[in-house]
């Protein structure tokens, strides 16, 4: 088998390959080793430290483990499950992450769709605005968990500053189980959703204007030309923005840890907060094991289901 | 006119739900801490007391030392090892290549917090906890997957006529990925480097697992730390130590917009 040059973009199709150029043979890489050899050091490094991991997790929750020796024991098939299922803080996490998941798709995708027609419609000179957008997608979770804290705190933060302007008392949002999982989910949106304000942006610029002009023509209104034309077009953006923002509330970690550490009470401890209490603060690395693999199936999950928008008659990069 | 003005009201609206906990945190910096529980907007007047606080803090340059370091090495060696990745997978067809990139690939896919037991399994068994190395190995890890997707593109669409004109006039393969490649690949490459740099700047849970001692401790994690290491909450300080992990990278972000955000798209679609 001789290597030959691929052509540009094949590794995006993978069909179109032109006829095999032939290259000059070198004694030290080897035409068929050479490749191989090039992409060696990212393979072992992504499979040992990303891939290996996932196995592994996966083995560590079948078993016993023994914090002295570091090591797994006792196979116990799905006892960690069971426990943890039968466990009601476990499922009270389940619950909150569900809510938490919920309410980060439903306002990121409002923001992302009302500010991606914004930014889309606002003229060509304001580049500015465009790129002030995607300020807060940059600042650590941590960074961003600190501010919003700041921002919500009773005593001197923005919220207080409201409330007196409007003759208020102000409000511990943080104290209250239900407001603090809302100020959770807020600032998880307003670090988040920049992302998919520009995926959801890309897409309305490669809407056929003739379109718009057609509908028109036709007497379409506004809201009309927005879900039979817009809609429909940004469909692969959509599915892309949904994936996202599901993904990064599932994972939601540093955020959540250093804006309410998962209180009050346990009100704001989604499951990637539960299983690191579980694992590295109580030491059941088992158990802990256990929910990684169910938040890595809840994401696979959801991908399949977002993936099923994506229009089936068009290659999905499109 | 009326269209004209809604959408001006909305981009307003943008913009001040971007910029106001920002500019909250900005005018924390200069407010006493009885203006800071009076709750009032504006600070009476301009103090860099905070920054002092900040700067004077015990430890502080160490933690932007170690910020720094682990940030700097991995996306270094994260960079090195995607280009040479991507070039092979961009220009060679192999036995296994779409096995491989795939696999390369994937783990994209994967909440690298869920990661981190096992991970924690496996570098206590081997004494690596609590040092640079599983850091710095496991942020050039994080990076590589994107970084190789990106440059990818970016190699696949330098016209590979030209190689194969120099390699006519006898020019070997690393001097055609010196002189042709990497030249016309910087946009990407700078993409690849200020993602990563961000990426690894910011991150917080592998610090937070895998590092024990507090002088080893990045800028996220000391950050995460203070509260409980002051008395009463300082958020004169807390408000500037946010803003000096943030100021670089949006710095960053700001010269390389345009080709940050090419790249950021282009890898997310596909």
């Amino acid at each position: 088998m001789t290597a030959h040059l691929a052509s540009p973009g094949a590794s995006s199709t993978g069909g179109t390959t032109l006829p095999p150029v032939p290259v000059r043979r070198r004694r030290r890489l080897g035409p068929v080793l050479g490749p191989i050899i090039a992409v060696l050091p990212a393979v072992v490094i992504v499979g040992v430290f990303l891939a290996y991991p996932i196995g592994y997790g996966l083995w560590i929750s079948l078993h016993e483990v023994s914090m002295f020796r570091l090591a797994t024991e006792n196979f116990v098939g799905l006892a960690n499950y069971q426990a943890l299922f039968a466990d009601p803080t476990f499922r009270h996490s389940l619950g909150r992450t569900m809510i938490f998941v919920f309410g980060v798709i439903v306002l990121g995708m409002i923001q992302s769709l009302a500010f991606g027609l914004v930014l889309y419609h606002l003229p060509q000179w304001s580049r500015a605005i465009r790129a002030l957008n995607l300020i807060p997608f940059f600042i650590s979770s941590v960074a961003v968990a600190m501010i919003w804290r700041f921002f919500v705190q009773s005593e001197g933060g923005f919220t207080q500053f409201l409330s007196q302007s409007v003759g208020q008392e102000p409000i511990s949002w943080l104290a209250s189980p239900t407001l603090a999982l809302l100020v959770v989910t807020v600032a998880t949106v307003w670090a988040m959703a920049p992302f998919s304000v520009l995926l959801i942006l890309s897409g309305l610029q490669t809407v056929n204007s003739e379109m718009y002009e057609a509908a028109e023509v036709d007497g379409a209104n506004a809201v009309q030309r927005f879900v039979h034309i817009t809609l429909p077009s940004i469909r692969p953006q959509i599915a892309t923005s949904l994936i996202w923002l599901t993904f990064q509330a599932f994972n939601s970690f540093g955020l959540i840890l250093a804006l309410t550490g998962g209180g009050p009470g346990r009100a704001t401890e989604i499951l990637a907060v539960y299983m690191y209490g579980l694992g590295l603060d109580q030491l059941d690395l088992a158990g802990s094991s256990a929910v990684m693999i169910i938040i890595l199936a809840f994401n696979a999950l959801f991908s399949l289901l977002y993936l099923k928008l994506l229009p089936t008659d068009e290659p999905a990069q499109s | 006119m009326f269209k004209k003005y809604s959408l001006w009201l909305a981009g307003l609206a943008l913009v001040l739900w971007t910029v106001l906990p920002l500019l909250w945190a900005v005018l924390a910096t200069s407010k006493t801490t009885s203006e800071i529980f009076a709750g009032e907007f504006w600070p009476r007047q301009l103090s860099l007391r905070a920054w002092g606080d900040l700067f004077a803090l015990d430890g502080f340059w160490r933690f932007a030392f170690n910020s720094l370091y682990v940030t700097t090495v991995s996306t270094i060696i994260a960079v090195a090892i995607s280009i040479i990745a991507a070039y092979a997978f961009a220009r060679y067809a192999f036995a296994w290549r779409h096995v491989l990139l795939m696999f390369v690939l994937l783990p994209r896919l994967v909440p690298r917090v869920a990661l981190i037991v096992p991970l924690y399994l496996m570098f206590a068994k081997v004494g690596l906890i609590d040092t640079y190395t599983v850091i710095i190995i496991m942020y050039t890890a994080s990076a590589i997957p994107l970084a190789t997707w990106t440059l990818i593109g970016f190699i696949g669409a330098i016209p590979k006529e030209i190689e194969e004109a120099a390699s006519i006039d006898g020019s070997s393969l690393l001097r055609r990925v010196w002189t042709i490649v990497l030249p016309l690949s910087i946009p990407g490459l700078l993409t690849v480097t200020v993602v990563s740099f961000v990426e690894s700047w910011n991150e917080f849970p592998f610090a937070l697992a895998f590092l024990q001692d507090t002088s080893m401790r990045t800028l996220p994690y000391q950050l995460f730390s203070l509260e409980s290491s002051l008395g009463l909450i300082d958020w004169p300080l807390i408000s500037a130590f946010a803003l000096f992990t943030i100021i670089p990278i949006v710095l960053l972000y700001l010269r390389f917009e345009r080709s940050i955000v090419a790249g950021l798209t282009s890898g997310a679609v596909k």
